[in-house]
């Protein structure tokens, strides 16, 4: 898989810069990660104005811990991701429909109409993974939350993302 | 649970996407940190997750980097200003200089037909002027023509007017067609208020033959002519005041008996 920003070197370079708090270093990060996250926090939030604030919470995040980085146990983007996530749960947290899991159901929080590239992606999937891939890579709920959400176990959310997670390392792989 | 069932377990999903426990999260890193393979499949899951992603991106809108920024305090310095300070200029649209180009177009336009016009009427009113007077010239240029044509026909007879002061005036009559021909060029302007009178005597009355013209600059001889009686035996040019009416001459200048 061939991915911007995605080089080893490239993560520790800016990671090394972001705990140095060399002021260039937001908008360099900005420019490769910002797009995916930015892409990703759109299908977790409701709308768009939301989404804007959990990117900006979570830049402004990754400015203030930067020393909680290592590069040796995560890549940079995995690491926005992660704080980005918690973002976009805090914010919808907040909202005035929100429902706790327990009571709400699959519709609930529905994230936003996936692009046509995904949703090609998605039709490789079996059902159950599909469902569980949107609960939790593009819904951004834990696993805990997709199990109530789909009455299912949390083992079986757990299994069925990972069988999705290996069929769509497939398809991104470039053919050799 | 040996190091493929750990993975197979689907707990490196979870870490990768940190939705596991700070203890949970230690336990998988503290594996990760003793089993290549372990490291390795985080690794594939965050490629994944970032291949996904990428098919999602939008391009976040363009005021939020600069705000993040600001917010906290790591806005790039602006640009540094130029050598010298140049002055504000208001950009204009293209179609803004268009309709500018197009006023001003017209303005000038106008000043320059309105210049066109007043030349065209002050050298119409001149073409008039010289028209008139060259109308007029023509028509003295016949009557001096014709004048001195008279003159010299030996029908005409040359009388000689006097002052008292022994002045002279020259007039030419013919006898057989009562033409008499007055020649002015001695004549001193009259006043302002006053003018010339020719008089003639016929067969004991003395008849008005009419007014001396105002005197012409043309340069041509200044020949007036007026029709006299049949019979006629003497020529008085009196000065008299403009509005005078008085049948007579009342102050004789010039004269002549014949």
């Amino acid at each position: 898989m061939e991915h911007r920003g995605s080089s080893y070197t490239n993560d520790v370079s800016l990671g090394s810069r972001l705990k140095d708090q060399d002021r260039s270093v937001l908008g360099d990060l900005y420019d490769a990660y910002g797009s995916p996250v930015y892409g990703m926090v759109r299908q977790m939030v409701q709308d768009e104005k939301t989404a804007e604030a959990v990117l900006q919470a979570t830049f402004r995040t990754v400015w203030q811990e930067a020393d909680a980085y290592d590069s040796q146990k995560t890549s940079l983007f995995a690491w926005l991701m992660r704080i980005a996530r918690k973002q976009a749960r805090q914010h919808n947290s907040l909202r005035p429909d929100h429902a706790p899991a327990a009571q709400a159901h699959a519709h609930r929080h529905a994230p936003a109409a996936q692009p046509e590239a995904v949703r090609q992606l998605l039709v490789r999937l079996s059902h159950e993974e599909r469902e569980v891939v949107s609960q939790v890579l593009l819904g951004g709920r834990t696993e805990t939350e997709a199990a109530q959400q789909l009455a299912v176990p949390v083992n079986a959310v757990r299994n069925r993302l990972r069988a999705a997670s290996l069929k769509l390392r497939e398809i991104l792989q470039p053919s050799p | 649970m040996n190091t493929q069932e750990y993975i197979s377990s689907g707990i490196l999903e979870q870490y990768v996407l940190g939705d596991l426990s700070e203890a949970e999260a230690q336990k998988v890193t503290d594996v990760a940190a003793r089993s290549p393979a372990v490291r390795q499949e985080i690794t594939l899951i965050e490629e994944t997750l970032l291949g996904i992603a990428e098919h999602l991106a939008i391009e976040p809108p363009p005021h939020l980097l600069p705000r993040i920024q600001e917010a906290l305090g790591v806005a790039p310095p602006p640009p540094a200003p130029k050598d010298t300070e140049k002055p504000v200029v208001k950009k204009l649209h293209r179609w803004q200089y268009g309709v500018a180009a197009t006023f001003t177009l017209k303005v000038v336009v106008m000043v320059i037909a309105a210049v066109f016009w007043s030349n065209w009427q002050s050298t119409q009113r001149s073409l008039d002027h010289l028209q008139e007077r060259y109308d007029r010239l023509e028509r003295r240029a016949q009557q001096t023509a014709q004048a001195l044509l008279a003159i010299t026909d030996p029908a005409f007879e040359t009388i000689v007017l006097k002052s008292e002061t022994e002045a002279t005036l020259l007039a030419y009559w013919n006898t057989q067609t009562q033409q008499l021909y007055v020649n002015l060029s001695q004549l001193s302007p009259p006043a302002e208020d006053q003018r010339y009178r020719l008089w003639g005597v016929s067969l004991g009355d003395t008849v008005s033959l009419g007014e001396i013209n105002e005197a012409t600059d043309d340069g041509l001889p200044p020949l007036q002519l007026f029709q006299t009686p049949a019979e006629l035996s003497a020529l008085i040019l009196d000065l008299a005041p403009e509005d005078s009416r008085a049948s007579a001459p009342a102050n004789p200048r010039y004269q002549a008996t014949f």
